[in-house]
């Protein structure tokens, strides 16, 4: 799945489609602490674009695409990637360390 | 930096010197693009030079006159003689600023308010406010756009296409994703994602209709991005940018990276680096820190990334409170190698159009004297070689060898001579550049209408030549706008057409370079001249009326005549041509003049190509041995003593039924009389201004190119000679000055 969810951390990889607008909207609607990881998205889909405008959550990690970083960052909330991020809730198996991680130091590594 | 500084200077006195004259060749054809283009540029060039400085007073005022020709450029602003008025005042003021800088290193204080008149001015340009109009509605963003944003429109050219995309609510279920067709827009230099209306929250919010609307442009043109949307042609306008919304911008005005810039910005940011590393006392590094910042911040702006500034003000801080250079130096270096790419790609544009990239070498005049000098010298130690040959005589095998060293060093020594002649050569373009301004603002002050045509202006001579040259030929182009062409009226009723002509040709004749200065006036009146000659004592009347037309004018270039009705601020003392004379006479050349009544007038000046190298005639008096420069010679003649006749004291010789006035050298410089023996004697004929004249000598020995060297000491007090030159044998040549001596 291009977007990822982990815990309270929506990750955004490769081509992010019209179809993940939905779940998208559901998740974020759930989550009120969500934290948004745009790095590794190369291609993101107008509607999700417009959920995530809708959603007005900050951006903890802005994507790498050039072209998304100058025109879309502008559009969206800026968040304060410095804050403490809760502890993840995940167990899932992916334990590579997201930029998010990297930004959150040690606290970010989950249960083993 | 004190070399970027100069390179400054420089720089911007010749795009100075190329923004005159573009503004008058703009002048004459008011649809010049190409003068329009050139302009444009050479303000955009200057105000990149400017910006990295300090002076934003200068950057502002080159700016907005930048701007100006934008719109002059895109056809929004019609070229008219005031707007050019006031682009000329652009330039003056810079150049104020540009002998200001050169000796204060800074602005004027009042720079500031001398900047904002004049922009006020040059905003005041009329027409600018009607393409507003015809603006479609749905570009009307364009008006309201950030400092960043016009930034990087102006930056990015100056045709721009605009897109508004307002994608079809329903075009998710189409399968088309507008951000992405806005992706694949070329050379996108500005997009704005806007929601057509206010999003509602996200719960109330059906995902799947589009809300968004694009706003884009692009630096490419409207037929290459308009494809892109052709999925979606009824959701989307393409149109081109009309120059002024990017133009006038508020101050202060960002600057655009002017070409070149990029080269010199590198140079600033790797010494701003080399600064960092330099060891310095703890006290130092804050005050070391705060300059580079500072620098790096101009810089910027000067490239057209004032938005990258807030990262260089972040380093700098994190260099502060480490309390070492290292967050600094890193991110210059991370600059450096951005801006490092950008001057990269600008070479290589830069290697599309046809530029010179050969850049002129300057050397001081002295050092080219002082080579000259040696050259001398060595002229003279190779002459003591031809006696040594002589000695070598009996030793046939050594003296062939002797006499072939020596011819070879006579052709090299001869070629240096040329060549270091060469390095003091200019072409007159530096004389003749001023004289176009001159003539349009004396013509505009004096109410006529005249069109200066210049040519041969690549035609070299010496730099001392030129020097020479200056102040006469202001002179002489003055008497033209002045007295020379009539006003318009007069002009018409004539039957001529309104606007005179004057026409300044330069070319190299032989040893000599000429520059003719003709128009098309009211030509001058002979009779005056004679009758004001005659009133000045100058000649007497009987000569006068003698004197044919051709042979009157002449006389014109005496002190106190001159024919001007009245004396005006412009010219017409009556000093004027006599000053022409004086200064061209003492280069070695002269004046002719002719002049046809309701013609025109055509004033020729002929001056030696070098001054330093003067061809002489080695003439004999009372065994003494003389120079005579042999431009002053006409003819050499040999006559019969007894054709010489003496009226009074007075002498005389009729040749060619000419009569000749006669002077003998030997009384003029005071030596003992006596015949140069048999029945003939020699006589030179010279011709300085006007009537020839004879000169007695006892006979002709030698042609020479002497390297004259100015009498010193008490010597320097002889008004009789121009200096002295050294024969062969090493004997020293006085060279006569004839103007003096007769």
């Amino acid at each position: 799945m291009p977007v990822r969810y982990d815990g309270v951390v929506a990750r955004f990889e490769g081509l992010c489609g019209v179809e993940e607008a939905l779940p998208l909207s559901d998740w974020l609607l759930a989550t009120p602490d969500a934290r948004l990881d745009l790095g590794p998205c190369t291609e993101l889909h107008t509607a999700l674009l417009q959920v995530l405008m809708a959603a007005r959550r900050p951006v903890d990690v802005p994507p790498e695409d050039e072209f998304l970083a100058r025109w879309i960052s502008p559009s969206l909330a800026s968040g304060g990637g410095v804050e403490p991020v809760p502890k993840a809730t995940s167990a899932g198996g992916d334990r590579r360390r997201s930029a998010v991680a990297r930004l959150a130091g040690d606290r970010w590594k989950g249960p083993a | 930096m004190s070399e970027l500084f100069d390179q400054f200077l420089v720089e911007s006195r010749e795009l100075l010197d190329g923004i005159g004259a573009g503004l008058l060749r703009l002048e004459r054809s008011l649809e010049d693009k190409a003068a329009i283009n050139e302009l444009f540029r050479a303000f955009h060039t200057l105000k990149g030079g400017t910006a990295l400085f300090d002076w934003p007073a200068f950057t502002h005022l080159v700016h907005a006159a930048e701007d100006l020709l934008a719109s002059v450029r895109s056809g929004d602003v019609a070229a008219t003689a005031d707007l050019i008025d006031r682009l000329f005042a652009v330039a003056d003021q810079s150049s104020r600023w540009i002998d200001h800088i050169a000796e204060h290193r800074g602005l004027p204080a009042d720079a500031g308010e001398r900047a904002r008149v004049l922009e006020e001015r040059l905003r005041a340009a009329p027409g600018e406010a009607a393409p507003e109009t015809a603006l479609p509605d749905a570009f009307g963003w364009l008006r309201d756009l950030s400092r960043e944003e016009r930034e990087a429109l102006r930056a990015a050219g100056p045709s721009l296409t605009a897109v508004a995309y307002d994608p079809d609510p329903e075009c998710f279920f189409n399968g088309d994703d507008p951000l992405a067709l806005c992706r694949r827009i070329p050379r996108l230099v500005l997009l704005r994602v806007e929601a057509a209306e206010p999003l509602p929250d996200l719960a109330a919010l059906d995902p799947y209709r589009c809300r968004l609307r694009f706003r884009a442009v692009s630096a490419a043109p409207a037929g290459d991005v308009a494809p892109v949307f052709r999925t979606a042609p009824d959701q989307v306008r393409v149109a081109p940018v009309p120059a002024d919304l990017v133009g006038p911008a508020p101050a202060p005005p960002p600057a655009a990276p002017a070409p070149g810039a990029a080269a010199m910005a590198e140079a600033i940011l790797g010494e701003q680096r080399r600064i960092l590393a330099l060891d310095a006392a703890p006290g130092e590094l804050e005050g070391r820190f705060a300059s580079v910042e500072r620098t790096a911040l101009n810089v910027l702006t000067a490239l057209g990334r004032a938005a990258e500034g807030a990262a260089v003000q972040a380093a700098a801080a994190s260099a502060r409170a480490v309390g070492r250079p290292g967050p600094l130096a890193n991110h210059l270096a991370t600059l450096l190698a951005a801006v490092a790419a950008e001057a990269t790609e600008a070479k290589l544009n830069e290697h599309a159009e046809p530029r010179a990239a050969r850049r002129a070498l300057r050397v001081e005049p002295e050092r080219v004297d002082r080579l000259l000098a040696l050259v001398g010298e060595l002229a003279v130690a190779k002459n003591r070689l031809p006696p040594l040959v002589r000695q070598a005589e009996g030793d046939r095998a050594l003296a062939r060898t002797l006499r072939e060293v020596a011819d070879t060093i006579d052709g090299l020594s001869d070629e240096l001579q040329n060549a270091v002649l060469r390095l003091r050569m200019l072409p007159l373009a530096t004389v003749l550049q001023p004289l176009p301004r001159m003539v349009r603002d004396l013509a505009q002050r004096l109410g006529k209408r005249i069109d200066l045509l210049v040519g041969g202006e690549r035609t070299e001579a010496d730099k001392d030549v030129l020097d020479v040259l200056g102040e006469p030929l202001i002179h002489l182009v003055r008497n033209a706008v002045d007295h020379g062409i009539e006003a318009p009226e007069r002009r018409a009723a004539a039957g001529k057409p309104e606007a005179g002509t004057i026409r300044i040709d330069a070319r190299q004749d032989k040893d000599s370079v000429v520059i003719e200065i003709a128009d098309d006036g009211g030509g001058i009146d002979a009779a005056a001249v004679r009758r004001k000659a005659v009133e000045n004592g100058v000649i007497d009347a009987a000569r006068a009326a003698a004197l044919s037309d051709a042979e009157a004018l002449p006389l014109i270039l005496l002190p106190g005549v001159s024919t001007a009705r009245a004396v005006t601020d412009v010219s017409g003392r009556g000093v004027g041509m006599d000053a022409v004379r004086t200064a061209v006479g003492l280069a070695g050349g002269r004046v002719e003049i002719a002049s046809e009544l309701g013609r025109g007038t055509r004033v020729r000046l002929v001056l030696p190509l070098t001054m330093v190298i003067t061809p002489v005639m080695v003439v004999e008096a009372a065994d003494g041995l003389f120079g005579v420069p042999t431009s002053a010679v006409a003819e050499v003649a040999k006559v019969p003593a007894t054709d010489i006749r003496r009226v009074k004291h007075a002498e005389s010789v009729v040749l060619r039924g000419q009569l000749i006035p006669v002077f003998r050298l030997r009384r003029l410089l005071a030596l003992p009389d006596g015949e140069g023996g048999g029945g003939t004697v020699t006589v030179l004929v010279l011709r300085l201004d006007r009537e020839p004249i004879g000169l007695v000598v006892d006979g002709i020995r030698d042609r020479l190119d002497a390297v004259l060297k100015p009498l010193s000491g008490v010597l320097a007090t002889l008004r009789g000679y121009s200096g002295t030159a050294e024969l062969s044998d090493g004997r020293l040549l006085p060279v006569i000055n004839l103007r003096e001596l007769l």
